[in-house]
């Protein structure tokens, strides 16, 4: 025997070896209500348990206790808007499962794209529906400044924070000391760079400032934004029923097999199955992170004209706070490295990401523009596509007809409803009492 | 055609991949290559240079061009792909008998025929001296079954190696 069978023949034995100890995880289970196959199981335990997010290394302040409260402080402050009537929560409302419950999300005006849930963002690997921004920090900071979300600017901002003594004090807590910022000649009450807007009074005095001050100024913001990512990374959706039948799964334990009823464990066949839901909403937290065009119809009834993704990418290459700016605490790392790995093609075009369906019963209504009220809805799409808008381009060839039966339908949702999770802990639902 | 698993795979499928570990090599090409400085070498050569240029690796997948012109070697790290998760892979292409001295350009892609779309990624290719490559960034975003595309170009005229990876 030479070298190289002995090394295949040994290589083989430890094959067969792990996958006999391996065995009992793929085993169809004798107590489950439905009897799943082999390859349904090994599917279904590429879903739970939802690891730990990891840190974010662009934000050294991911993970820090003192900024995740400054950050949870701010996220309900209306002050951070100007009329001081929108704050984060408006748009991510805790009640709301973090979204708002409307189609299209009010700030100061109605924009274009229904409010996305925050369950286990930190998980993202892109944020908005189109991906515009590749960290959870840099994503919070756009909203601040649209005109028709918080309509704020970072001079403003930086000076609420400088002006109240227990939001200076919390930020100097985290982030160091802040500089004398009470001089409104050489910090103008708001001021911010709008490239699109050259003439409008905030882009202008943003420009007539000292190079020196602007760069105090974007650090201020930016810490902001990783103050409020701190907190955000903390809106975790896991321990879900369905968790616990997974776990029944691979320890063959009949209690834990029940935790999920017989519908919903029909349900998560489908969803495995013939469904193939599982291609983009893969994975502990049920999604690609990616983007797909699901063609739902618009709710103006016309042709699709928003690009999504194709403008996206755009977007994100222009932007100022990207993982590999020099705002970013690790521009050289694999969050950088994504960003340059992008490519953005015409396919992109009318592709919004995979949202997660952790919790995903407790954040209606559904897909960007709000389109169905129910999660029923959904499956109804699903399941004719006869509502299904016909883009004249690329789409996804996956996309076909499920015909489900009602029963079939009831056995999805009954399934949907599993991944509601555990309630987070009160304290993370409300403005804490100090920042 | 390499098929990858998860790492939760069925009894079924390990065992059916133990056993052609055992039984065949099925990238073999099915006709030899006309012989060349490269293909000279023996397998045990080809991987010695390569784990010294590359580390250490197991060229266990060989593919041929579609045009029949040169050879394709190939080991992703890790061994197996994952879902969702970058990757890379370390290439040699082993050249035709009449072009032994050619300088290659290399480039790979990936895409999912069934679904119209490949990766959301371009993959970056870094040579690594003579007819070795490593290549970063890739990512398969999806489960099912993907083609994966080595193009390599000589004096203007590519020709490409394909292969196919299914992710459960």
């Amino acid at each position: 025997m030479t070298r190289r069978q002995l090394i295949i023949l040994l290589s083989s034995i430890a094959t067969v070896l792990a996958a006999a100890a391996g065995a009992r995880h793929t085993e169809a289970p004798r107590n489950a209500a439905v009897e799943f196959t082999p390859e349904e199981v090994s599917r279904i335990l590429q879903h739970s348990p939802l690891p730990p997010s990891v840190l974010d290394s662009t934000n050294r302040f991911d993970g820090n206790d003192d900024a995740a409260r400054f950050g949870q402080f701010l996220f309900f402050d209306l002050r951070l808007s100007p009329d001081r009537n929108v704050a984060c929560s408006t748009c991510h409302d805790p009640a709301r499962g973090f979204s708002d419950g409307r189609r299209l999300s009010k700030g100061i005006r109605v924009v274009d794209r229904h409010s996305q849930s925050l369950w286990n963002v930190a998980h993202n690997r892109w944020f908005f529906w189109d991906g515009r921004a590749d960290s959870l920090w840099s994503q919070a900071l756009i909203p601040l400044e649209h005109d028709d979300e918080m309509g704020g600017d970072r001079t403003a901002i930086a000076r609420t924070i400088y002006s109240d003594l227990k939001l200076r004090k919390a930020y100097e807590r985290v982030f160091g000391k802040m500089r004398d910022l009470s001089d409104g000649h050489r910090i103008p009450p708001h001021a911010k760079p709008m490239p699109d807007v050259p003439d409008d009074p905030r882009n202008i005095a943003w420009q007539k400032m000292r190079e020196d001050d602007r760069a105090v100024i974007d650090e201020i913001y930016v810490n902001v934004g990783k103050a409020i990512a701190a907190y955000e990374a903390r809106i975790v959706s896991r321990d879900a029923p369905f968790d616990r039948f997974v776990e029944g799964l691979r320890e063959n334990d009949a209690a834990k097999l029940s935790a999920i009823s017989e519908s919903a464990q029909r349900g998560l066949r489908i969803f495995v199955g013939r469904g193939n839901c599982r291609l983009c909403h893969s994975g502990p937290n049920f999604t690609d992170g990616e983007f797909h065009s699901v063609a739902p119809p618009t709710l103006s009834g016309e042709e699709p004209t928003d690009s999504a993704r194709y403008a996206g990418i755009d977007k994100l290459k222009a932007g100022q706070f990207t993982n590999a700016s020099r705002y970013s605490d690790d521009p050289d790392g694999p969050g950088a490295k994504k960003l340059s790995a992008l490519v953005n093609r015409p396919d992109n075009w009318g592709q919004f990401k995979t949202p997660s369906l952790r919790s995903v019963a407790t954040s209606p209504p559904y897909m960007h523009q709000g389109q169905y009220f129910t999660l029923e809805q959904i499956i109804e799409h699903y399941s004719t596509l006869s509502d299904a808008v016909q883009m004249n381009h690329h789409r996804e060839k996956i996309l076909q007809p499920l015909n489900l039966t009602d029963q079939e339908k009831s056995d999805l949702k009954a399934f949907l409803d599993s991944l509601t999770g555990a309630p987070l802990p009160a304290e993370l639902l409300r403005q804490p009492d100090r920042p | 055609m390499k098929p990858m698993y998860p790492r939760n795979c069925t009894l079924t499928v390990i065992l059916l991949s133990a056993v052609s570990l055992c039984s065949c090599k099925a990238t073999k090409p099915a006709e030899p290559l006309p012989q060349t400085t490269a293909a000279k070498e023996s397998q045990s050569d080809v991987d010695e240079q390569l784990t010294a240029t590359v580390g250490r690796i197991n060229l266990s997948t060989e593919i041929t061009s579609n045009d029949g012109t040169l050879r394709v070697l190939y080991a992703t790290e890790p061994a197996s792909v994952p879902m969702n998760e970058p990757f890379s892979i370390d290439v040699m292409v082993v050249p035709a008998a009449d072009q032994p001295d050619v300088t290659f350009e290399l480039s790979v892609d990936a895409a999912m025929p069934e679904h119209a779309h490949g990766m959301n990624v371009e993959p970056k290719v870094t040579p690594l001296g003579g007819s070795r490559y490593r290549v970063t960034d890739m990512l398969f975003h999806m489960a099912g079954r993907w083609e994966l595309y080595f193009d390599v170009t000589r004096d203007g005229i590519t020709s490409r190696a394909q292969d196919e990876i299914t992710l459960q």
